[in-house]
């Protein structure tokens, strides 16, 4: 499964709109509690585990793929 | 128990569901009365229906509450059925991953969401059933519940609150049923309601219908029909009815 499927499924938006500048702003669903549904998925997914901080400062699509990439997944 | 002969008082009576309950009973029972908090609501709920006895009380003061069922006494009431609708909704998620500090539950929010939704059934149905049990009269305590009680993401404290609810319905039950009083609660799925809407995107409600087997949100008629049904049949008792067209099976 894609980042972008992912996202799209989480926050309910068209896959579609999902690129790497869409940000927390622009998505009125991402919050508190989506936000850790959103860790959950993509960790499990590619079966990787991020840092603390990492999770804390996700403001976009853009930092989640970017936090993948640092890990090998692309 | 006749509702036509029912003397009722609904706590949050000014607006949303307990709005609409009290309206309902006003058309079919003999006497209502409303607990509400906010006294704009108090005076508009009292202008467009002079015949609902509207008391200004906080019900998160244990105070207020006596105070105000003393006040029901004195005006003549001799409730048969309480229906403790107040309460407030909030979400939060025990941590907040958002966050790098401040991240847990606020204990203050916690507090004021276990205040408004269990608190306060615990304060007005003591001193509404001493006030039967004095007058021996047979009742009935409705308590809304919610199928949060079961569990639900980003609701700690209001489901928490809920389950309390239900503990506490068939604890009454067990302990007062023998001297002629009943305790029911109603549990509401996702509803039809202005808040549902404001709070839910129209991908997320849509998203949710598809989860419900009945494939639509319930209307606050529900909840009235439910009341209606709790109040009619003698034998409900000590339970949590959910109303959510099937969605927690």
């Amino acid at each position: 499964m894609s980042l972008e499927r992912i996202f799209a499924e989480v926050f309910s938006i068209p896959e579609a709109k999902v690129d790497d500048s869409l940000t927390l702003r622009e998505i009125s669903s991402w919050d508190s509690m989506s936000h850790m549904m959103l860790i959950a998925r993509v960790e499990e997914t590619f079966a990787i585990e991020f840092t603390g901080d990492e999770i804390a400062d996700f403001r976009s699509v853009k930092d989640v793929r970017e936090a993948l990439l640092k890990r090998g997944v692309t | 128990m006749n509702l036509s002969g029912a003397q009722a008082l609904v706590t949050g009576g000014g607006r949303g569901i307990g709005r609409h309950l009290i309206e309902r009973l006003a058309t079919e029972a003999r006497r209502v009365a409303a607990f509400e908090k906010d006294e704009a609501a108090v005076a508009e709920l009292a202008s467009a229906h002079p015949t609902i006895k509207c008391y200004q009380c906080d019900v998160t003061d244990p105070a207020a509450v006596a105070a105000a069922v003393a006040a029901l006494e004195g005006d003549g009431f001799e409730l048969d059925l309480l229906v403790n609708n107040a309460g407030l909704i909030h979400s939060a998620p025990l941590i907040n991953m958002l966050e790098k500090n401040n991240r847990v539950h606020s204990a203050e929010t916690w507090e004021r969401v276990l205040a408004a939704n269990l608190s306060s059934v615990f304060y007005v149905t003591g001193q509404v059933v001493d006030h039967m049990l004095k007058r021996r009269k047979k009742g009935i305590v409705v308590s809304m519940s919610s199928i949060s009680a079961e569990g639900n993401v980003g609701q700690s404290a209001y489901s928490a609150a809920k389950a309390g609810i239900n503990a506490l319905t068939r604890t009454w039950a067990k302990e007062l049923s023998g001297l002629g009083l009943r305790f029911v609660a109603i549990a509401p799925g996702f509803l039809n309601t202005a808040s549902t809407q404001a709070a839910l995107s129209e991908a997320i409600l849509s998203k949710l219908k598809q989860q419900i087997p009945l494939r639509r949100l319930g209307e606050v008629e529900h909840i009235y029909q439910t009341v209606r049904f709790i109040v009619e049949n003698d034998y409900v008792n000590g339970t949590v009815l959910e109303i959510d067209g099937g969605l927690v099976m």
